[in-house]
């Protein structure tokens, strides 16, 4: 079945995005595919950097191009395509998240030896080893599994990649004192969890 | 600063060092995804393009399950109502007389 393209919803598009989006609203195979080949390397960053490590990338990434050729109808132009297509794949690990959420307490004997000696190393204020800014990346993201998937999201933009406010607006569609609010909570959870992951500590 | 605060900073501030966790997809890879993306975009349209019969009979048995369910369901939940009083009851019983028109 043909899809039915409305200029008018068209004239706000982006010229360089225009004229592709409405031969993939027709239906057209090739241009589904130029529109995947020029955005895959944009989703799969979104999709690397906020997934748990042990989930397939891939199988989120198709489920975000699917969704965004699914609402192409509703692009307005009011955004960069990119942006759009940003929020769409964020919204996608975020309901991802949300069903995986498992919110686990994490407890000191949880942790591996390396994690526990970062922590260590940490508390000494000594020189970490080499090894140690990945080890302490997954402890980071054992303590994000506690928080909801909207916390750990700006955790990740402000406090690991350290995005701006503005970027985390533009990439979710959220305002700016919505982010202001998740990121205040996300912070006092977070310092929550770890006191009480010291506190295990035997 | 409390201690455990100043110790969460440190071990956020290790992991900003930590490698990215996305490497560049190699381009075979990239060519394999945009295949079954694509594959599973047109699967999708064809699914939603054609009408199967008996999908919409399902549906239509479901609809008519849910109604029927709801219309159960609010009945049961009306309030009973007192009999209405009939307002004539006030006059009393009247007695009819039977004419003979004929």
């Amino acid at each position: 079945m043909e899809h039915e393209v409305s200029p008018n919803t068209a004239l706000a598009v982006p010229a360089e995005w225009g004229e592709l989006l409405l031969r993939v609203r027709a239906g057209d195979e090739d241009a589904a595919r130029a529109t995947v080949e020029r955005l895959h390397g944009h989703v799969r960053k979104i999709v690397f950097a906020h997934l748990p490590r042990r989930d397939d990338p891939e199988d989120l990434m198709q489920e975000a191009f699917l969704k965004v050729f699914d609402r192409l109808d509703q692009y307005r132009g009011e955004v960069a395509f990119e942006n759009w297509v940003a929020r769409i794949t964020v919204h996608t690990c975020i309901d991802r998240l949300r069903r995986q959420r498992a919110r686990p307490e994490w407890r000191w004997a949880d942790l591996s030896e390396e994690q526990q000696a970062v922590i260590e190393s940490a508390a000494a204020e000594s020189e970490a080893g080499p090894a140690a800014p990945d080890c302490a990346r997954e402890l980071i993201d054992k303590l994000l599994a506690g928080l909801k998937p909207e916390e750990q999201m700006v955790i990740r933009w402000l406090d690991l990649e350290q995005k701006t406010i503005a970027e985390v607006c533009t990439s979710t569609g959220w305002n700016s004192g919505l982010v202001r609010i998740r990121v205040f909570r996300a912070r006092r959870k977070l310092r929550t969890l770890y006191r009480e992951l010291e506190k295990s500590k035997p | 600063m409390k201690d455990p605060d100043r110790r969460l900073a440190r071990l956020l501030s290790l992991a900003r060092r930590s490698t990215p966790p996305s490497e560049p997809a190699a381009p075979e890879d990239v060519r394999f995804f945009v295949q079954r993306t694509v594959s599973a975009w047109k699967s999708q349209r064809n699914a939603s393009a054609t009408l199967d019969p008996w999908r919409l009979w399902e549906r239509a048995g479901n609809w008519s399950l849910a109604a029927a369910t709801a219309l159960v369901i609010l009945v049961f939940l009306q309030p009973e109502r007192p009999p209405q009083s009939n307002p004539f009851d006030a006059f009393g019983p009247v007695e009819v007389e039977e004419f003979n028109l004929f």
